[in-house]
């Protein structure tokens, strides 16, 4: 049997007398954990407003992740009645959970997060899902980490993860290997079709550029109802995801897996099809678009202004990898040097060796442990041969018959950066050296490609779109901007939660809200303390399987194989879970709630389990003056009401069926 | 301690209450109790789930306003500048001699005219300040003020109107309605009758249109109107005359029904239709200064003059402004002009709501005694002229600049001592900036409360008043019931608490007044249930009804205003001179007052409206509604409210924008009289060119003087309407960030 809710959302006047009733009767302090909340959302421009509530209690839903993530075992679903209860006593009686503190910060304890997890620019739930991949809970885990990422593969294979670095099992042994399980959870569950997502609102909004900013635009905006088009140039969506991130990286049909599951929630995405940014913006808000989003990436490889950078045997990094990936033929030495430290050099360098250079040096300014692009992809690529020389600038291009004959170099000391990322140094006296190659290629930056931009939209004296950095909106109200286009080249996550900010506020456009917020409440993972129990036992990380070094050269294939379900298993049993409330990230609902004073000990609805034993319904149905609240047996109150619909915000999970039906208001 | 119902296993009792509080409900609670401490409350649990009288979350929060730490518990006087809050406790003895000696200075150094008295807050039969007025009374009488600060203008409309203030159909008349129209009335919030917002839901869900008009699109609009029409404030009358209009020209109205049951309809039309004064009344003319479109008024106007029957329901709030009364007297000009009153479905208008069973104006007290101070002053029995009832009183809204002023300036007397009954006259009247001058001003203040309230912290002596868990009595809802309670002692009274009749009883003993009570409590409510007409009727047993404490009237047909006087006129005049409905007032004809006019009209504030000049310096018109969390100014900082609603004042995106206001942000809203900061709460709810602070927050200044409480009566004015009405809504402001 499942007792539930029923909550009719036209009748709720938004009163909270069902939230005080609760707390009344369970004598709950006002304070943060209310166990019977209220969502309220305001929408549409004056005077056409439409205002909803949904109460939510706890769902009591048929899958407990909140009790699946819980390391003590302190929520179980009953089984005579389906009422999920916490046992307080077992909650944090040991101490494996919530021993994170933010400590002078004015953060209350719910809404503490993990290092890793506010080192990541998305905030993806981490420890919660690692605590579902320990216990074997893949699809859950799935379905969390898709509540804020849009390109979970992508994201498990090819991201910067800064959150790894904030990890705080580095200071038992080594950070655990964060994306590494993201990439494990998405290729291992099988991908399920979702459900095309309705169009609630009245706009459209049109996202030009389908790199990781567009996309995750759309995602978001998708999923507050409005309808949205994507518009690529590129014969391939995804940006520099498909045209530019090698093959060995990042497979063609793991881009494809995330794209499609973002078409099938709705978004629209229409590429071969540029979008002149002059007129071509007039018209698509000529054409019912209510905002234009410019996510145009920066796609234009630049060289050093060094004599001899134009000769034949220079190549731009970015064009060298297009030209790959796209299966242009490309005009490649025998002695390869790659000027630059980040990914992208790293990337041109390997590409080299497989496409048959010998020999390939990569040569940055950075010193080693500087050097922008991943340890592991460095790893990987001295594993396959490539020899990196750091603390280096080059100064000339050699010419011999007007081809590249060499590169020359001297050693360079007190390396700065400008706030503008232009460098500054002293070369060292008399450490010139000549590297002997006949391809030099260039992987020092890309600019954005702004050609024919409209000059009512502002740019920057690097050469991107200026934006308003608080709220993304151009100097033209309507038009907004996101990702490498507005911040000059960043990362495939940094793209992505740009992007998401954007849709924040192209919402609060739509809606005739004022765009600014307060700026919200910001922490240091540095200034967070984590209390590690004495008693962790040392487990290295698990590494990642690759291939083997010779099958590497040969071809594009992915270098990394994947953890198989033990690996990730054990992996995941790394995690600390530093932030407490695992269950209250795990619940769709964030129904758990933490009362300050008691630190971490969880509260949350009962369903006023005595009351049914006298025979009485839950308070808060009692209290409710207009009728709006119903408990029962699930399948009867579907039966008694009829037409309703699973509760909103969750359609995106099929595992998770809440034990509450809505009755949703007419708009 | 009496009445318990069921006694339960684990020790823990159910009293069987109600609220008493100055709100629109009246709602039964089932007060648990164990070892003498209340742990938590239910609602009512009558049978028919339908018909149950749901507390709102007021009462809901009732244990924590109750048990606030912040009671006060004895008796205390001042020891530090008025204002500061520094007190010591004393025991009633020194308190009441204190009071004593005092009253009997004031008397002999200036008479009885120097002290003035006034109450509020607590809404019941015997432990209201009556004994405490009639105790004063016989002292040789005080001062009081004149009208109500809710509700004036409304009760002035139906008195010239109709001369009778029970003009409310009982709330499930509503579902005979098809077509309901909210102009000004937000019953989710205010709570307009237990019993309203269910009966409400119910006609929405019977598909039964209802419109809100209003400034705000309030909670109510939000859950039941198809359609909000946003109307700048103080214009309501000039959008009805243009519904008058339309509904002249095409000639929708029931001419039969006026013919019939009116007077003065003809005089009305020559307004509308621009004959007196060459204005067509016009929706166009409308638009220019409501801001609603011409063609929406055309519309509301069709619709609601072709449906029958339908329900126009005004309220008291837009009445409190500059010409406040204008508004009901023109809506009751609406319903009358298309046929609705004294009909099922239909409305009578005149923003009361009242019917006359259970009503709260019709509750018994102790027997009272005229006022000698009042004695030999003009008759004011029925006047609509406002003047005649200012010559002995204070406008409650104007005792400031009364006690400031004094005789001097016309006033009806030099005030030297105020004895507050509750009520927080400081927060909850005009102008809180120049209340405090004027209780500065005064020699002695005593003030009788549950909290310290901003009017205590001037007092030099406070009170500690029982909250109505401490005491037996006998409740009543307002506007509709229908029902009678008794909410009956669940608790100790906390600390040295007294109630307002006990204290009174207190003072009468101290002044020497032997017998002046010869009761009990319990004595006082039997003989109330045993001598009204209404508990004679309906209540057999007064034990019985204790012990129910919430009794229903089953009336055999829901209550419709006015249906005698429509169904058998002959036999049933109306109580006005003309024995009709008075869409014209002769007795106003003879006032011969322009502000007055004998028909209703839209007139221009040539205050602080839109339009004056002083609106390029405080471009914002300021509303002031009752609170949704408080009780006016009960239930303060009672914890499980503030976080459900905090404080805030209501801004258009389009006016906190160009201000670079933020949702959240604090600012200041100010104007000539005062300034105080709050959190802005940006929203698309609220029409631009005006802001929203409910009032009753308490009032608590800074050393610069700017109130970090929030009472928006440190803006509004000490000023009333030429009907009386609190002009607490015609108001203009600038907000800026803090
Ligand atoms: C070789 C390489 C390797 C990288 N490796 C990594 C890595 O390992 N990890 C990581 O995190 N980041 C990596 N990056 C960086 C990352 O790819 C970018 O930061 C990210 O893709 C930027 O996203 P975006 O959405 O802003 O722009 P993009 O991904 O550049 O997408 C912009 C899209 O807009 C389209 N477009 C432009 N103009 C128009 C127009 N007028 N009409 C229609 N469409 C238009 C373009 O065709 C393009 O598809 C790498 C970058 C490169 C070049
Ligand atoms: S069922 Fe009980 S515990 Fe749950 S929200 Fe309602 S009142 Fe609170
Ligand atoms: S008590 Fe009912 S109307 Fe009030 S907020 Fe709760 S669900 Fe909504």
């Amino acid at each position: 049997m499942q007792l539930g809710f029923y909550f009719d959302q036209s009748r709720c006047t938004g009163c909270f007398a069902c939230a005080i009733a609760c707390k009344d009767w369970h004598d709950v302090p006002a304070g943060p954990a209310r166990w019977m909340r209220l969502l309220y959302q305001e929408e549409g421009k004056f005077p056409k407003v439409f205002v909803s509530h949904m109460a939510t209690p706890c769902y009591h839903c048929t899958e407990t992740v909140c009790a699946y993530v819980c390391p003590n075992e302190a929520i179980t679903k009953r089984y005579e009645d389906g009422i999920v209860v916490v046992d307080r006593e077992k909650c944090r009686e040991e101490k494996t959970c919530g021993i994170i503190s933010g400590e002078g910060t004015d953060l209350l304890y719910a809404e503490q997060e993990a290092p890793c997890q506010v080192s990541c620019p998305v905030h993806l739930h981490i420890p919660a899902y690692s605590a579902l991949i320990a216990k074997g809970r893949f699809k859950e885990a799935l379905d969390l980490i898709r509540r804020r990422m849009p390109l979970p593969s992508v994201c498990g294979r090819v991201c910067l993860h800064p959150c790894e670095t904030e990890c705080r099992r580095k200071d038992v042994e080594e950070p655990v290997a964060i994306m590494d399980l993201k990439g494990f959870v998405v290729d291992n569950v099988p991908q399920e079709i979702p459900d095309r997502l309705p169009q609630t609102q009245p706009d459209s909004v049109a996202i030009v550029g389908s790199g990781p900013a567009g996309l995750a635009a759309g995602y978001d905006l998708i999923r507050m109802g409005y309808a949205v088009t994507v518009f690529e140039s590129g014969p391939v969506a995804g940006g520099m995801l498909s045209t530019a991130i090698p093959e060995h990286r990042l497979p063609r049909e793991v881009l494809k897996r995330d794209i499609d599951y973002l078409e099938a929630v709705g978004i629209e995405i229409r590429i071969n099809t540029r979008v002149d940014l002059g007129r071509g913006l007039d018209d698509l808000l000529n054409k019912g678009y209510g905002v234009v989003l410019l996510a145009l990436g920066a796609s234009k490889g630049e060289k050093l202004d060094i004599s001899g950078a134009d000769l034949k045997g220079t190549l731009a990094g970015v064009s060298f990898m297009q030209d790959i990936k796209s299966g242009k033929t490309t005009e490649l030495g025998e002695k390869v040097l790659v000027i630059g430290g980040g990914n992208v050099a790293i990337d041109c360098a390997r590409s080299a060796r497989r496409l048959g250079a010998n020999t390939v040096h990569v040569a940055c300014l950075e010193c080693r442990e500087d050097m922008p692009a991943e340890d592991s992809e460095i790893k990987q690529a001295e594993e396959e041969g490539i020899e990196i020389h750091c603390s280096l600038t080059s100064s000339r291009v050699l010419e011999n018959n007007g081809k590249v004959a060499g590169v020359e170099c001297q050693e360079i000391e007190g390396l700065q950066f400008d706030e503008n990322g232009q460098p500054s140094f002293e070369v060292v006296k008399d450490t010139g050296h000549v590297f002997d190659v006949d391809t030099v290629i260039f992987a020092i930056g890309q600019v954005p490609d702004l050609s024919g931009l409209s000059g009512d939209i502002k740019t920057s004296p690097t050469g991107t779109i200026a934006a308003d950095s608080e709220t993304f909106v151009t100097a033209r109200r309507g038009i907004f901007s996101a990702g490498d286009v507005m911040n000059g080249p960043t990362s495939v996550v940094d793209a992505i939660a740009s992007g998401q900010k954007a849709a924040f506020f192209i919402n609060r456009h739509l809606q005739g809200d004022v765009l600014q917020v307060q700026p919200e409440k910001t922490i240091d993972p540095k200034d967070i303390t984590v209390d590690i129990p004495a008693d962790v036992e040392k487990r290295p990380r698990q590494l990642m399987p690759t291939l083997p070094v010779n099958e590497r050269l040969s071809s594009f294939k992915e270098v990394a194989l994947g953890f198989s379900e033990a690996e990730a298993i054990k992996e995941a049993e790394r995690c600390l879970n530093c932030a407490g409330h695992l269950c209250k990230d795990a619940c769709p609902y964030s129904s758990p709630q933490f009362a300050d004073e008691e630190k971490a000990r969880m509260q949350k609805c009962d369903l006023c389990i005595e009351r049914w034993a006298d025979g009485k319904k839950p308070i808060c149905v009692e209290a409710c003056p207009p009728h709006a609240l119903d408990a029962g047996i699930i399948d009867e109150l579907k039966v008694k009401y009829g037409e309703v619909t699973e509760a909103h915000n969750f359609n995106y999970s099929r595992i998770i069926q809440p034990s509450i039906i809505t009755k949703p208001k007419q708009r | 301690m009496s009445a318990e119902d069921n006694s339960q296993a684990n020790g823990e009792q159910i009293v069987l209450s109600t609220s008493a509080f100055d709100c629109g409900g009246r709602c039964p609670l089932r007060v648990h109790v164990k070892d003498g401490v209340i742990t938590r409350i239910e609602g009512d649990d009558y049978a028919d789930e339908d018909k149950q009288l749901r507390a709102c979350w007021r009462g809901r929060a009732y244990r924590h306003w109750i048990y606030h730490p912040d009671r006060l518990l004895y008796p205390m006087k001042r020891i530090g500048e008025r204002g500061t809050g520094q007190f010591e406790r004393v025991t009633w003895n020194e308190a009441m001699d204190t009071i004593v000696s005092e009253l009997n200075r004031i008397k002999e150094t200036y008479g009885n005219g120097a002290i003035y008295y006034g109450g509020g807050g607590h809404m019941g039969a015997l432990h209201t300040a009556g004994a405490l007025a009639k105790a004063l009374a016989m002292f040789g009488g005080y001062t009081a003020g004149y009208g109500n600060i809710s509700s004036e203008g409304a009760v002035w409309a139906v008195q010239t109107s109709y001369g009778d203030v029970m003009v409310g159909h009982s709330r499930e008349d509503l579902l005979n309605s098809k077509l309901i129209i909210m102009w000004g009335w937000d019953p989710v919030r205010m709570v307009s009758g237990t019993d309203a917002i269910n009966n409400l839901i119910k006609a929405k869900d019977a598909g039964i249109p209802i419109i809100s008009i209003g400034p705000r699109y309030e909670d109510s609009a939000a859950t039941l109107a198809a359609e909000w029409i946003p109307i700048i404030p103080g214009t309501d009358a000039a959008m009805m005359a243009a519904v008058a209009y339309v509904i002249v020209r095409e000639n929708l109205h029931d001419q039969a029904f006026l013919d019939k049951y009116t007077v003065g309809f003809d005089k009305f039309k020559e307004y509308v239709i621009g004959i007196e004064d060459g204005v067509e009344k016009t929706p166009a003319w409308a638009e220019a200064i409501c801001g609603v479109p011409a063609q929406r008024i055309a519309d509301l106007a069709r619709r609601y003059a072709t449906t029958k029957p339908a329900c126009l329901m005004d309220c008291q709030g837009p009445a409190r402004a500059a010409f406040g009364e204008q508004y009901n007297r023109c809506a009751i000009a609406l319903t009358a002009m298309t046929g609705n009153i004294g009909k099922p479905g239909g409305s009578a208008c005149g923003g009361l709501m009242g019917i006359p069973y259970g009503h709260m104006f019709r509750a018994m007290g102790i027997p009272g005694m005229r006022n000698p101070t009042e004695a030999g002053g003009p008759s004011i029995r029925g006047t609509l002229d406002l003047n005649l009832r200012l010559v002995r009183r204070f406008h409650v809204n104007r005792i400031w600049d009364g006690f400031l002023k004094g005789t001097a300036g016309g006033y009806p007397a030099d005030i030297k001592m105020a004895w507050f009954a509750g009520g927080n006259a400081l927060n909850q009247r005009g102008n809180t900036n120049k209340g405090v001058q004027a209780l500065k001003s005064l020699e002695f203040i005593v003030n009788q409360d549950l909290f310290l309230t901003p009017t205590g912290r001037y007092a030099d002596i406070v009170l500690p008043v029982k909250s109505f868990a401490e005491k037996n009595e006998l409740t009543r809802p307002w506007p509709s019931g229908p029902y009678l309670c008794y909410s009956n002692q669940a608790i100790e009274p906390l600390g040295e608490c007294k109630t307002d009749w006990e204290i009174g009883c207190l003072l009468a003993e101290k002044l020497g007044f032997k017998d002046f009570n010869d009761k009990t409590e319990d004595e006082w409510l039997r003989t109330f249930v045993a001598e009204n007409p209404e508990y004679q009727r309906y209540i057999e047993d007064y034990d019985e009804f204790k012990s129910e404490s919430t009794h229903r009237l089953q009336l055999d047909e829901p209550y419709i205003a006015f249906k005698a006087q429509i169904e058998d006129p002959e036999n049933n005049p109306f109580n006005t001179p003309s024995g009709k409905i008075e869409i014209f007032s002769q007795r106003l004809a003879d006032l011969n007052n322009p502000l007055t006019p004998p028909v209703p009209k839209y007139i221009i504030a040539e205050r602080e409206d839109r339009n004056h000049p002083l609106a390029k310096r405080y471009p914002l018109q300021l509303l002031s509604p009752h609170p949704r969390v408080r009780v006016h100014s009960t239930l303060q900082n009672v914890d499980w409210l503030v976080e459900v609603d905090p404080h805030v004042m209501w801004i258009n995106p389009a006016d906190a924008e160009p201000r670079g206001i933020r949702d959240g942000d604090e600012v200041y809203v100010f104007n000539d009289r005062g300034k105080l900061a709050i959190k802005a709460w940006v929203t698309r709810r609220i029409i631009p060119g005006v802001v929203s602070i409910y009032e009753g927050s308490w009032y608590n200044p800074d050393e610069e003087g700017i109130d970090r409480g929030g009472c928006v009566n440190v803006l509004t004015d000490d000023t009333y309407s030429p009907g009386g009405a609190a002009a607490l809504k015609t108001v203009l402001v600038e907000t800026t960030k803090a």
